[in-house]
């Protein structure tokens, strides 16, 4: 059988959901700073066709220019750990972006995270984070 | 940042989250009230907190469902506080079927304190806020 069916720890697989809606949470709120945080130091944040950034000190600079101008939410789901190591574990996500508009809530995008995560000073971080909307 | 909450915890909590989620939604007052603790509050913008099992009770039956709906839960962030106390910070978008089909009605996100109580974790407090 292939290696998604390798058993994953669950202590793996909360520590990287931890990762994930800490992520959305901070975006959502414009907390820049808490972003770069969830990356390792040499961390990846990648919107193909869009922008890379590399680096905390990058991601915080980059992330800063996505500025909330009017209410918005990351819905992510459908989270699954695809492989795990002691110290390494990838995950495919989800999202749906919703925004409010004059005419309400309405989705804007939706997409998928491809992530890969490290276990970094005792907590999971994104080592790389590949967002593409479909 | 905080320490990595024990995987056991953050399921259990997500679990409490999950069944508090589906029970309001089908309307289940009953069951949604069983899910906290004896002197739970209940914190919304605008109103008067909502203390204990009876004051629960008649909120829950108040919000009852009137037409179809669901209160999608997501990114959900648990982190135990003490061996028997953990906290929960999740974002929630309230979707309700109206004529013209399924809408996003409003945004919020979820303050949560939950305690290990008889084995099982139970809301002590849930704090309601709404994007402006």
């Amino acid at each position: 059988m292939t290696s998604t069916t390798t058993k994953i720890d669950a202590s793996v697989t909360a520590g990287v959901q931890a990762a994930i809606a800490t992520y959305a949470q901070a975006l959502d709120a414009g907390r820049t700073d808490e972003i770069a945080e969830l990356f390792t130091p040499d961390g990846v944040a990648d919107f193909p066709g869009m922008a890379r950034f590399e680096g905390r000190e990058a991601i915080r600079a980059g992330y800063a220019g996505f500025t909330v101008a009017q209410p918005q939410l990351h819905i992510v789901a459908n989270t699954v750990v695809t492989s795990a190591t002691e110290d390494e574990a990838t995950a495919v996500s989800n999202l749906a972006f919703l925004q409010r508009g004059e005419s309400g809530w309405a989705v804007q995008m939706v997409g998928r995270y491809d992530d890969t995560l490290r276990l970094h000073e005792g907590a999971w971080r994104f080592q790389s984070r590949l967002t593409t909307f479909f | 940042m905080s320490e990595p909450t024990k995987a056991s915890v953050a399921a259990a909590v997500r679990d409490v989250l999950g069944r508090h989620t589906q029970a309001q939604d089908a309307g289940r007052t009953e069951k949604v009230v069983e899910l906290y603790t004896s002197d739970a509050v209940l914190e919304m913008p605008g109103a008067d907190p909502v203390e204990g099992y009876e004051a629960l009770r008649n909120a829950f039956s108040g919000w009852a469902p009137t037409q179809p709906q669901l209160h999608l839960v997501t990114n959900t962030v648990v982190t135990a506080k003490s061996p028997d106390e953990a906290r929960a910070t999740s974002d929630v978008a309230f979707l309700q079927r109206g004529e013209t089909g399924w809408a996003v009605q409003v945004v919020g996100h979820y303050d949560d304190t939950l305690r290990l109580e008889s084995g099982e974790w139970r809301l002590s407090r849930r704090a309601t806020t709404y994007q402006a």
